[in-house]
């Protein structure tokens, strides 16, 4: 990769949005420094995108959308990109969903809150307030997993999705997981539920699991977390997103032992991966819609919460809602029939919604191909077959020609 | 309700049906693997519009619940995927004196009380949520599959879900839809032939056939800003991935160039359907909404043989009596209303539906719902069935506390596949029986 490929890979891939309008700034820093200071901002303290808001109660429709949108907007607006980055990216692994956490969106927030806490963390950290977290709890069941009524639901993604991958355990380890994690839950009618461990619904017996015994929470999380396997794990997920296909094996390898010697420390497997994909072992990625919406609000302007959102669900992505316990779709699915409609639609909004004076509907409309480049961090451009599709439309505000261009092949992948 | 003006929002954009101009632009483009995709595209497209012409006026119904299966006609297969597990032992219950005091046993939290069950007479009743069903079961056009399962399938959501797609726990060439339409002799020329709603791609795509897989039915329509072009855009759309684009180095590029004309055509052909496109609304699809799509598919007697329809919630670890009784109804619902429908416009329709899952639940609860599970029983709706029940749960040899699997999956397939004319065993690997269900 050369530096513009370098600066262009770090802003499409590693952003929601926010280096766009830096660009200029970006290029002069040059891509070492660009990738020391996203680094750096991967590891700033937590701030909550919820931080002056009052969003409590009940679910429905309207908290949701003041919820996600605020979410999203941190996502677009942060200058620590990489920090909501790797927030995000926890999300997609454990997956907790706002739909299945009926009693009130502060459980949500909480969570996310909890994810951008640890995001850097040594993942037993994670792992383990992950664990016990009061949406998670509710997420897959832990409040009801007691002695007597043991319930596997966490057990069995603690094992298969967050920590090891399937082939790593059996079923007996499934429930000597849930059988000790039992008696964590949230008390009931309070206002902002605390997670507390109740000795009386917990199954003391001690259990064997993956080989060590176990009979509470840290115990469980020790014999995950030092399991060969966790590594490997956080290394195929991270890797991939990172990356855009799982590491080579000898890559996976060198990079699972480095990850077992520092004890799981997420910054430095993080680093490691961003100069793997410099070094070019990265390959083109279909964008997710989030990211791809959130980009195009960076060159055309922010949408309300509740169009954004909208726009989202037809895509086949609403934020804070994976479809189910794995996470998101993976990224092929997102030039799927769905979301390749869905995103004609929303080329169109962003184009409409865009301010009369910004560069890229200035650039649009005088074909300025060069300058359109530059603007949307793609340095290899835009094919002749793309160009000429655009400059044949009919001379106008040049909105059609933004929505085109929002919408066309090169702007969805990175 | 209040209108507010919301800018960016859905209800002043502009949907226009766009015909077939498009395909004949894509016809005009050059060699490539996308020309020959897009040209496969208009012949399956222009020959579906064709058909649809041909759509009977005027069809008898019957308003007294169910009519007499038909026997001959053109077949059609819905599949209907509970994903996430459904509870079949809750769906199915245990009535026969030998298993209904080992259910109570094992079911003191979840258990179905047994007043609201509905008896039908078999070892098993039906769960009260199963109600809407009852005309076709009383018609004898409804029958129960006990004991299914595919060994080796585990318990594993994402594995078990590989493994009921595939049909096999080893790799296949895609999913045993896909590999029917494989079979097909217009494969690869109609992509309509099998269409997944609401999800399932992976068991309808194939080798060399393609499918249409449409996640988000209510929300498949081109639309655009007000004030804008949808016509001018969705031309300059497709042009941006025409066949004449250079091959790029770049594999995301290339599926996302390739996917443009697809969902384009995609959305022609189901422009037809009456959608309700609700911008507020952050819930899932609903069985019966994507069972009323399906329908609306087959009124507009289209070359559409096989209909995926893939609905979740089925996971019920916790909280599984409202929930579920939730889910079965909504499952009920849409299974009655799209016979109605279906009988009503296209009563030349041989249609047969299953329901599958990736596995069943454990036999215990665990006190507010049931974990993953192994052997699950399932419905079979719309030919003359030759008995109500096939198969047992086997709660007297539960294996490691899941109800065994004595019937393989596959024998459902089995009759999918020769219910469309198609030889399961060019399809399926052995193992699968004949269930001799249908006449």
């Amino acid at each position: 990769m050369n530096d513009d490929d370098q600066i262009a890979f770090l802003i499409r891939r590693l952003t929601f949005g926010s280096g766009f309008s830096a660009i200029q700034e970006l290029h002069d820093t040059g891509p070492a420094a660009v990738r020391e200071q996203m680094l750096a901002g991967a590891g700033t303290p937590h701030r909550s995108p919820w931080d002056g808001r009052e969003i409590d109660g009940q679910l429905n429709v309207d908290l949701a959308v003041e919820a996600i949108g605020a979410w999203t907007d941190h996502l677009r607006t942060t200058d620590s990109p990489l920090a909501a980055w790797m927030t995000w990216f926890w999300h997609d692994h454990f997956a907790v969903s706002f739909r299945n956490l009926r009693t009130d969106i502060s459980l949500f927030i909480g969570h996310i809150d909890l994810l951008d806490e640890l995001r850097v963390a040594p993942f037993a950290e994670l792992l383990r307030a992950v664990t016990i977290d009061a949406g998670m709890l509710v997420f897959l069941d832990g409040t009801r997993n007691a002695s007597g009524a043991i319930n596997e639901n966490y057990g069995r993604e603690l094992l298969e999705l967050y920590a090891l991958g399937i082939g790593n355990y059996d079923e007996d380890d499934v429930r000597a997981a849930a059988v000790a994690l039992s008696g964590w839950t949230i008390p009931r009618r309070v206002e902002t539920p605390t997670p507390r461990f109740v000795q009386r619904r917990h199954d003391a017996t001690p259990q064997q699991l993956l080989g060590s015994t176990v009979d509470d929470l840290d115990s469980v999380i020790s014999a995950v977390t030092t399991h060969d396997a966790c590594a490997d794990h956080l290394v195929a997920h991270l890797g991939e997103r990172i990356l855009g296909a799982a590491p080579t094996s000898s890559s996976a390898h060198t990079l699972a032992d480095e990850l077992r010697h520092n004890e799981l420390d997420i910054a430095s497997l993080l680093a490691n991966l961003v100069d793997l994909a410099l070094d070019g072992a990265a390959t083109d990625i279909v964008l997710e819609p989030v990211q791809w919406l959130l980009h195009g609000e960076a060159l055309t302007g922010p949408l309300e919460p509740r169009p954004r959102l909208s726009l989202l669900r037809a895509m086949g992505q609403l934020p804070g809602a994976p479809p189910n316990v794995g996470g998101y779709p993976t990224a092929s699915t997102w030039a799927g029939p769905s979301t390749t409609v869905g995103r004609f639609r929303a080329a169109s909004v962003l184009a409409a919604n865009c301010p009369e004076q910004a560069p890229i509907l200035e650039a649009i409309r005088a074909s300025e191909w060069d300058a359109v480049a530059y603007l949307t961090a793609r340095p290899s451009g835009f094919s002749a077959t793309t160009r000429t599709a655009i400059d044949e439309l009919p001379a106008g505000d040049g909105r059609a020609a933004l929505a085109a261009l929002l919408m066309s092949p090169e702007m969805a992948v990175a | 309700m209040c209108e507010s003006p919301k800018p960016e929002s859905a209800p002043q954009e502009a949907a226009q049906p766009l015909g077939r101009r498009r395909f004949l632009y894509l016809a005009g483009g050059t060699a490539g693997a996308l020309a020959i995709g897009a040209s496969q595209w208009e012949v399956g497209v222009r020959d579906s519009i064709a058909t649809s012409t041909s759509v009977p006026s005027s069809t008898p119904t019957s308003s007294a619940g169910a009519t007499a299966a038909t026997t001959t006609g053109r077949p059609l297969v819905i599949v209907v995927n509970l994903a996430g597990g459904n509870d079949s032992l809750n769906t199915f219950v245990p009535t026969a004196a030998a298993e209904v005091g080992r259910y109570r046993d094992l079911r003191p939290a979840v258990g179905v009380d047994e007043a609201d069950l509905i008896d039908v007479g078999t070892a098993v009743a039906l769960h009260p949520s199963l109600a809407p069903i009852m005309p076709l079961w009383e018609a004898n056009r409804a029958a129960a599959v006990l004991g299914l399962g595919i060994d080796g399938q585990g318990r594993s959501h994402f594995a078990a879900t590989d493994t009921l797609f595939a049909g096999q726990t080893a790799s296949a060439d895609g999913g045993w839809v896909g590999r029917w339409l494989d079979t097909h002799p217009n494969a690869g020329e109609d992509p309509l032939l099998a269409v997944a709603l609401g999800g399932g791609g992976s068991a309808v795509r194939g080798l060399t056939g393609s499918s249409t897989v449409i996640d988000d039915p209510d929300n498949f329509l081109l639309r655009t800003a007000p004030g804008m072009d949808v016509g001018q855009l969705s031309d300059v759309f497709l042009a941006t991935a025409s066949p004449g684009a250079a091959p790029s180095s770049s594999t995301a590029l290339d599926l996302v160039r390739t996917g443009i004309p697809r969902a384009v055509n995609a959305v022609d052909v189901l422009d037809q359907i009456e959608q309700e496109v609700d911008d507020a609304s952050l819930e899932s699809a609903t069985a019966t909404g994507l069972l009323r799509t399906a329908a609306r598919l087959v009124e507009l007697n289209l070359s559409t043989e096989v209909v995926f329809v893939e609905i979740g919630g089925f996971d019920t670890h916790a909280n599984q009596v409202g929930t579920h009784d939730a889910l079965l109804a909504d499952v009920a619902q849409g299974i009655a209303e799209f016979f109605e429908t279906v009988e009503a416009a296209a009563p030349e329709r041989n249609v047969l539906l299953v329901t599958t899952s990736e596995f069943g639940r454990r036999a215990a609860d665990n006190g507010s719902g049931t974990d993953h599970g192994a052997g699950a029983g399932h419905l079979v709706v719309g030919p003359a069935m030759n008995e109500p029940v096939v198969g047992t749960h086997g709660l007297d040899a539960l294996i490691d506390g899941d109800l065994p699997i004595s019937i393989p999956t596959t024998s459902l397939y089995a009759m999918a596949i020769r219910h469309l004319g198609g030889d399961p065993s060019a399809i399926l690997q052995p193992g699968w029986a004949d269930l001799g269900l249908i006449q």
